[in-house]
């Protein structure tokens, strides 16, 4: 007996040899792996607009991402998005808030009837659900049905085939069917339909709801598909704007608090669960903002690398377009080099546009 | 007045338009024919003014049609014939998505639902990107002349009687009523790419087309072996069309090029 119970810890558990002596792009022992990701499993994913990073990351290092609705042969590359292809493992869009998940996964097998699910802009219908993976709209409600209906099959199929669901935690605030609870993914107005404050309210989700409801998803999963295994990340990207009557700044700050101690909790009480520390590694003052456009919101093509650099280190495997087989790949396939990268999708830009 | 001269390239649909050319009177106009089968036209591209591809391919050109190489200079007007130009492209797409039909919701069967918008602007990238429009943007690069697209025929009506996998396709189409549907959304597309491309599509003659897009199968090609020749009862390509065909399609093309020689 005897010492301090802080003497032989590895270097990472110390601020001077973990933190002060690193550097964002090369910082080791960040992350430490609970389990094996290996390249045959099959990955779904789903969450905020950072998911899209991850997903495409993974994809290019050959791990077995699932896209249970493709794009049509031939729409461009740069359309797929729009219409909310190749985003994500289904054609939900952005899931921001636990809620949303929960949600679809009860609608998905019949256990929640989505209220008020179909909003309407200049004559054509809208899933409010997902109002942003068409772009245009559809000709009719019951067009705007039927999609969705086809849309749940395929997120039932997507639940039944993955072995591994990485979720990335998105907001804590949300526009709600004050009758129902139904919880859309952004604020009815912003693309289609109408805010009426006597139907619809807001709602900051607390630190208890965003823990059951994760912990409500994950039932159905395991339920459903009992070797499931699940990865959760929190979206560095601040909030775009907030209803919480506070400063966006505290606001930000507050939700990612919130979301990043629900994932620490989520950690320590699931075996069956790994957490990716990506909001450290772009949002902490670690990094002094290097990783964050010039806008200070959106992550920068050198963030999203340096984050995938500290996964692909943990998890890494063939890379089968590298023309290396069997290397073991840490190295990122090459971003674009614009300064933010262009490609996700946030309909939260949307609200930007609305700001005075 | 010196004739007209018209430089004709395709893949194996331009048989059809040769037969055609040599069944029609064309009067004072010359044509010259570049072809290779399969994707070896990629290779095709305008040096110094010329026309041509490198070896191997330009060697099979030239055994082919006897020309290799043509002065774009020289010429008052192209013709793109083939090519995956076609109809048949609004038909790749179906068979995997579909929109949605409010008279017959069932229509998507297996396949992804999406909007009109998505499935036409995947019909549209998919003629935008075939090889037709890839060369006439090189073609564009060097020359102004008037640059006409004859489109591959949609398929034959006998390809409603097969029974192989690959053809199941056009049976739902025609099961699912959507043929009118397809037809409206692959000529937008065409009206699209003639405005933002600087080309004129010369769709399928009318006379030759039933149920909105199929050949009519008098317009069939007959069955070749392997050296060219044909061959008595065996199996008719039903996405290849005869000289009669050619002929009506050349007879279109005649009366849609400038009056008079401009080189």
């Amino acid at each position: 007996m005897g010492g301090s119970p802080y003497s032989n810890l590895p270097p990472e558990r110390f601020w001077r040899t973990g933190v002060a002596g690193q550097q964002p792009e090369t910082i080791e022992g960040l992350y430490r792996k609970r389990f094996e990701i290996s390249p045959d499993m099959r990955i779904a994913t789903a969450g905020s607009c950072f998911a899209q990073h991850i997903a495409r990351h993974m994809r290019q290092h050959g791990f077995d991402v699932l896209d249970l609705e493709p794009a049509p042969p031939g729409l461009p590359k740069d359309l797929q998005p729009t219409y909310g292809y190749g985003l994500y493992s289904a054609r939900y869009g952005n899931i921001y808030l636990v809620r949303q998940l929960r949600q679809l996964l009860d609608e998905a097998y019949g256990r929640h009837t989505p209220s008020d699910a179909v909003w309407e802009r200049d004559g054509r219908c809208f899933d409010a659900l997902r109002p942003s993976v068409e772009p245009d709209g559809l000709g009719s409600r019951a067009e705007v049905l039927a999609h969705r209906e086809r849309h749940l099959a395929a997120v039932r199929s997507m639940v039944e085939a993955m072995d591994l669901f990485v979720f990335t935690f998105g907001l804590t605030e949300g526009w709600v069917h004050s009758e129902s609870g139904t919880v859309y993914p952004g604020a009815p107005g912003t693309i289609a339909g109408d805010y009426d404050p006597a139907v619809h309210r807001f709602h900051n989700f607390t630190f208890a709801e965003i823990l059951a409801d994760f912990q409500a998803a994950r039932a159905i999963l395991r339920e459903l598909n009992p070797q499931l295994r699940f990865l959760v990340t929190v979206s560095p990207v601040p909030l775009t704007a907030t209803a919480t009557g506070n400063h966006v700044l505290s606001a930000s700050v507050y939700s990612k608090s919130v979301l990043r101690a629900v994932a620490g909790q989520l950690y320590d009480e699931c075996g069956d669960l790994d957490y990716f520390p990506s909001y450290e590694m772009v949002a902490s003052h670690f990094s002094s903002g290097a990783f964050f456009a010039s806008n200070r919101r959106s992550v920068t093509a050198d963030g999203v690398s340096a984050v995938m650099r500290v996964f692909f280190d943990e998890h890494a495997t063939a890379v089968p377009d590298s023309g290396r087989p069997g290397v073991v790949a840490s190295t990122p396939a090459p971003m674009p080099a614009d300064d933010a990268v262009p490609d996700e999708v946030c309909e939260e830009a949307l609200l930007d546009a609305f700001a005075p | 007045m010196s004739p007209r001269r018209i430089c004709v390239i395709g893949n194996s649909h331009l048989a059809a338009v040769k037969l055609g050319w040599e069944a029609v009177e064309t009067g004072e106009t010359e044509a010259v024919f570049l072809s290779a089968t399969g994707p070896r036209l990629r290779d095709l591209a305008v040096v110094d003014g010329v026309l041509t591809a490198p070896e191997p391919v330009a060697t099979l050109m030239r055994e082919l049609t006897g020309v290799s190489a043509v002065a774009v200079a020289e010429v008052d007007a192209f013709v793109l014939v083939g090519l995956r130009f076609s109809v048949n492209r609004a038909v790749q797409v179906f068979t995997t998505h579909r929109t949605w039909a409010a008279n017959d919701p069932a229509a998507g069967g297996g396949a992804h639902l999406v909007s009109a918008g998505c499935f036409s602007g995947a019909v549209r990238n998919l003629l935008e990107t075939s090889m037709a429009l890839i060369l006439a943007a090189r073609i564009r690069s060097a020359s102004r002349a008037p640059l006409f697209i004859i489109p591959q025929p949609a398929a034959s009506e006998r390809v409603l009687q097969m029974t192989t996998a690959e053809t199941a396709v056009w049976r739902d189409i025609v099961r699912h009523r959507r043929t009118s549907e397809l037809n409206e959304t692959y000529l937008a597309s065409c009206a699209a790419v003639e405005r933002a491309r600087d080309v004129r599509v010369l769709q399928q003659p009318r006379t030759t087309i039933v149920n909105d897009m199929f050949t009519m199968s008098t317009f069939d090609s007959p069955p070749f072996d392997q050296s060219g020749k044909p061959v008595r009862g065996g199996t008719i390509d039903p996405f290849h069309t005869n000289g009669a065909y050619g002929a009506l399609v050349v007879a279109e093309l005649l009366a849609q090029l400038p009056a008079t020689a401009v080189t």
